[in-house]
């Protein structure tokens, strides 16, 4: 076979990635942490932790449980509030040789407005993962990734205050996934970020009490996989839009799940905190994937899935 | 009253390990060795290694287990087969290879102008105590003193005697919860009438391991008795790089990472209530 350079680039909207694999957000903390164990510059991208306009302390330990196959969270978004981003982590992803993506979350939709105006402002940042939908921040009122009018109302608001691309990080709503997208779409959002953890629980029945000090948490790993994988299909095949897809990728041939569904990139999460490594592999798998498949770019992979015979 | 002098807490490398031996020293507990490169750094009593016990999903995170010995070139560790990462663990072989990230955390400082060391341990919190105790040999003047009070459910679970028995300079006490080895009660309990005992505690330092509530006990007493006091606090560890923040316990000043901040910290930081 004729030797052949295969171009591992992805588009998402307005973003260019030198190759399709990010870390999640909050599970890479700002990149710093992980340095010493991971070439941060081979990353496609990188999504730091969600930061908020005020400091906040987070949830009561425990905030972690094992399940089979899945991680229970509630962390709470603990992060030293957006001040203390831009003065202490900022210096530092300003240097990364890769795409920056800053995930944002507010109490209200003016906590948002007022997250990107800042942001917007720097100009290491490629573009903002609105985070709509941590199922470990309890406001009180409902979340504005749980309906379509206020995802659509944010979306047009923040691209009135900043023009940095916006990728909007949905909850998994089973069955209202296309909505929400659709929403996300027609107000100009970039991409969405598909899926988040989903809202979950365990129980010590030795204790007799929540196994997480918050009682209820998310749950991310393979557990999820199978849901968000068909979540990114079916908001592929319905809605016009770029996909970033993640839950539960531990290996290339999960990632390549996500891209046959119909994602434009994926994203890494828990799986970094059991390899660092891992979306290295991944990438290298992937060039080595491409090539044994004939296929020349990454791109003519996205949502490539034969159904229907 | 004798103050922590220095945060010890140097940069953990993510390699893979050999594993040079891993043997049953009574019915579910085992010491495991591992060969790292002599350029690794040096680590300290207290710190874990944070190892990938199988190839997952199930058992998914890896497991943390604090350190029982190093010295250049080979790890030890201590364990208690409890689920299942560690019974994967127990199946390890010499010359199989291992996925550790470590020396991580931040371990005892030992207090060098104590003059009386009191090492107080719960379990399998005894493991680090033993590294801890021949560290300090090495480092202080000849006339000071280790005390070590191990406490354990019964005879039976008695893990690491031999190991301070055989350091004649080593005051060793022992407490079962059921009476069939040494003090009858729990390692807090023997560790109080110890002190009562006590004219002065001046040049005392304390360290300890072992089950949250016995830490409650020891650092209540330390203030009591105005000891400083060092304790290795366990929460379940994710990540153990400072990222996930999903380590957390409360301490007087917020919340502290266990794989960072600690897992040994100043009794004094920690919220007890
Ligand atoms: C410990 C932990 C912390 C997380 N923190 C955030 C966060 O701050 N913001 C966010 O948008 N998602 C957060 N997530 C969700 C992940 O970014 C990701 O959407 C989810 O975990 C699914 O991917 P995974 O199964 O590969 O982890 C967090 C997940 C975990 C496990
Ligand atoms: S285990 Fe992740 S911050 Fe400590």
């Amino acid at each position: 076979m004729d030797k052949f350079n295969v171009e591992l680039a992805a588009t998402i909207g307005r973003v260019k990635l030198k190759n399709p694999v990010l870390v999640a957000a909050g599970t890479f903390g700002y990149g710093e942490e992980y340095a010493k164990y991971v070439d941060l510059n081979k990353l496609g991208g990188l999504i730091a932790k969600t930061i908020t306009l005020k400091p906040r302390k987070g949830n009561p330990p425990p905030r972690l449980t094992e399940t089979p196959a899945g991680l229970l969270n509630s962390i709470g978004l603990e992060n030293s509030g957006i001040d203390s981003f831009i003065e202490k982590n900022l210096p530092f992803l300003h240097n990364l040789k890769t795409a920056l993506i800053v995930s944002i979350a507010g109490e209200n939709e003016e906590d948002y407005l007022r997250l990107a105006d800042r942001l917007g402002k720097e100009k290491c940042i490629h573009a903002l993962e609105v985070n709509v939908s941590c199922p470990n921040v309890n406001s009180g009122s409902k979340m504005i990734g749980e309906e379509p009018e206020l995802v659509f109302s944010l979306t047009r608001r923040l691209k009135e205050v900043s023009g940095l691309p916006f990728f909007i990080k949905l909850s998994a709503q089973i069955g209202r996934m296309v909505e929400l997208s659709q929403a996300a779409r027609e107000a100009g959002a970039e991409a969405v970020s598909l899926i988040n953890s989903i809202p979950a629980m365990a129980i010590d029945v030795d204790k007799m009490c929540p196994k997480l000090g918050n009682v209820v948490g998310g749950l991310s790993g393979p557990a999820i996989r199978a849901i968000a994988v068909k979540i990114v299909w079916e908001v592929h095949s319905k809605v016009d839009i770029p996909i970033i897809g993640m839950g539960g990728i531990m290996s290339l041939e999960d990632a390549l799940e996500f891209v046959l569904a119909g994602a434009s990139a994926v994203a890494v999460g828990t799986a970094n905190f059991i390899d660092p490594q891992v979306s290295l592999k991944i990438i290298d798998e992937l060039e080595h994937y491409l090539y044994e498949k004939k296929i020349r770019s990454f791109s003519e992979l996205v949502g490539k899935l034969k159904t229907g015979g | 009253m004798l103050h922590q002098q220095k945060i010890f807490s140097p940069a953990a490398e993510n390699i893979r390990v050999k594993v040079l031996s891993n043997r049953c020293i009574k019915p579910g507990h085992f010491r495991l060795a591992f060969r790292v490169p002599v350029s690794f750094p040096e680590a300290v009593p207290g710190q874990f290694v944070h190892i990938k016990v199988g190839e997952g999903p199930v058992p998914l995170l890896r497991r943390p287990f604090s350190i029982s010995n190093y010295t250049p070139g080979k790890i030890q560790i201590i364990y208690a087969v409890v689920g299942q990462g560690t019974k994967i663990l127990s199946h390890a072989k010499r010359g199989d290879y291992l996925d550790m990230l470590g020396p991580a955390g931040k371990g005892f400082c030992i207090c060098e102008e104590a003059k009386t060391h009191l090492l107080i341990g719960g379990g399998m919190g005894a493991a680090p105590l033993v590294f801890l105790a021949r560290k300090i040999l090495k480092k202080v003047k000849k006339d000071s003193s280790i005390s070590v009070f191990l406490g354990f459910k019964t005879k039976q679970e008695i893990i690491l005697k031999e190991e301070f028995a055989k350091n004649s300079i080593i005051g060793l006490q022992i407490a079962t919860e059921d009476g069939s080895f040494g003090y009858r009660g729990l390692v807090s309990e023997l560790f109080e009438d110890y002190l009562k005992k006590i004219s002065s505690t001046s040049k005392f330092s304390i360290y300890a391991c072992g089950p949250l509530q016995m830490l409650k006990t020891v650092a209540r007493l330390s203030f009591d008795y105005d000891i400083f006091s060092q304790v290795s606090m366990e929460e379940i560890i994710c990540c153990g790089v400072g990222a996930c923040r999903g380590c957390v316990i409360k301490g007087t000043a917020g919340y502290m990472r266990v794989c960072q901040e600690g897992p040994v910290f100043d009794a004094k930081k920690i919220s007890w209530s």
